[in-house]
């Protein structure tokens, strides 16, 4: 059982792999199904924080007996907080993406800026 | 009209929703694949607005799936 | 003809009350009594001549170890290797309650939302009290996404905390509803098979339509059972990863 931690010393070369790797972009197919994975999560996930946002305003209305102002403003919220969780997950694509870009650029010049002897693999340095 | 059959015939009509949601990702995925299939090196790229736009088509249609479910279990 | 839904009813074996509260010995408590046994003889075959040069038992073991731990390193890192054992486990028995259930005449603990959500609930207690017991007070400023305006303050509190009360939910609802549209939509298909060989004529012949119907979604229900299990441990990683590297 190896251990996690001892297996970084090997994640240079496979950094380089992924890189060498990356230059074939994926198919769009690939893209297409983690696309439906992941969004499957998070549309249940914009249902749920819903559900719940109507169920915790409904609670608080029953116990303090304001009507369903207090349903309908939780309500709100609910759908708020589900696509919160997604613009994030949006954002940390788009992050990883621009990065892959990056690596995609570096690992391209990065054996002849090695060289003519300049900082080797520094990204975005140009 | 029965209540109990107006409320069967409105969690069908809700469900009209899933349909139309499924039209969406149709739509959605085809265009996205058209547009990979004349520039494949764009594709990774579009992978968040992908996932943005499905994930909300999709949450729109379990929206109606819900509204389908309250009528047939809650109201 | 049976409804698709009576592979879902609890059956009690042997009447047992606890201080008022039924805990009978049920259908439920059996398979997962199946899971546990075929845990531990997976456990045992594994680790019983455990050498440098693994035999198959092992190498199977170790590679679901392995697995379980690269999944902990990438998402929680090095502070999450305490809680290994815990994931490990919580992943090895949904993985062998969903598989078990697939097995004809078996019983699908997983596909009761009182199991999913006794399992959720216990890991949303826990990454509460984690958190606490690491920060202190200071856990709160969970709910206070880093940069943001104080206008807006009330407002994303709410929000932040309405996501976070909702985790549990989605984690026990993701696992039931899957678990259970799996096997119903099997029994469905299951059903047409038998109403078509009953119809007779040339009726009988088009049975092998669903009957193919079924060997596909058997074929997906066992990828399902092994992405669900994934899942699960993914998101209690995930979870606890805010709970262990509060990270503002």
């Amino acid at each position: 059982m190896t251990d996690p931690a001892e297996r970084r010393a090997s994640e240079d070369l496979d950094a380089r792999i992924a890189a060498a790797k990356a230059r074939h972009a994926p198919q769009a197919r690939q893209v297409a199904a983690s696309a439906l994975a992941r969004g499957t999560r998070y549309a249940a996930e914009i249902a749920v924080a819903t559900v719940v946002g109507f169920g915790l305003g409904w609670f608080l209305d029953r116990q303090l007996g304001t009507g369903p102002w207090l349903a309908i403003l939780f309500l709100m919220l609910g759908v708020a907080a589900g696509f919160r969780n997604l613009l994030r997950a949006v954002e940390q694509e788009t992050r990883a993406v621009e990065a892959e870009g990056r690596a995609e650029l570096a690992a391209a010049s990065g054996p002849e800026r090695k060289a003519k002897g300049g900082p080797a693999g520094s990204p975005g340095a140009e | 009209m029965d209540a109990a059959a107006a409320k069967l015939i409105g969690a069908g009509i809700a469900t009209f929703g899933m349909g139309l949601a499924a039209l969406g990702v149709g739509i959605i995925f085809g265009l996205f694949l058209s547009g990979a299939l004349r520039n494949p090196a764009a594709a990774n790229a579009q992978r968040p607005n992908l996932l943005f736009g499905f994930a909300v088509t999709e949450a729109l249609g379990i929206f109606s799936f819900l509204v389908a479910l309250i009528l047939l279990f809650v109201v | 003809m049976a409804s698709p839904l009576e592979q879902f009813a609890i059956r009690r074996y042997a009447d047992l009350s606890v201080g008022g509260v039924d805990a009978s010995f049920t259908n439920a408590a059996l398979f997962m009594l199946v899971a546990l046994a075929a845990l531990t003889l997976f456990m045992w075959l594994g680790t019983r001549n455990a050498g440098l040069v693994p035999n198959r038992w092992q190498a199977a073991l170790d590679t679901l170890h392995e697995f379980v731990a690269g999944m902990i390193d990438e998402n929680i890192g090095p502070r999450g290797k305490a809680y290994l054992p815990f994931i490990f486990s919580l992943f090895m028995f949904i993985l062998a309650c969903n598989i078990i259930g697939l097995f004809p005449f078996s019983y699908t603990v997983t596909s009761h939302l009182a199991v999913t959500a006794a399992l959720a609930g216990f890991i949303f207690i826990m990454t509460i009290v984690i958190g606490f017991w690491r920060h202190g007070l200071h856990f709160f400023s969970l709910f206070v996404p880093p940069q943001t305006p104080v206008v807006l303050l009330p407002l994303i509190i709410l929000i932040e905390l309405i996501s976070f009360l909702s985790r549990p939910v989605t984690l026990a609802v993701r696992l039931f509803a899957n678990m259970t549209a799996g096997h119903i939509l099997l029994k469905v298909f299951a059903g047409f098979v038998i109403s078509l060989g009953l119809a007779g004529g040339g009726l009988v012949a088009l049975g092998i339509l669903p009957l193919a119907m079924n060997v596909a979604l058997f074929a997906l229900e066992l990828l399902v059972a092994v992405v669900q299990a994934y899942v699960f441990a993914l998101l209690t990683c995930v979870y606890l990863n805010d709970s262990i590297n509060l990270e503002h």
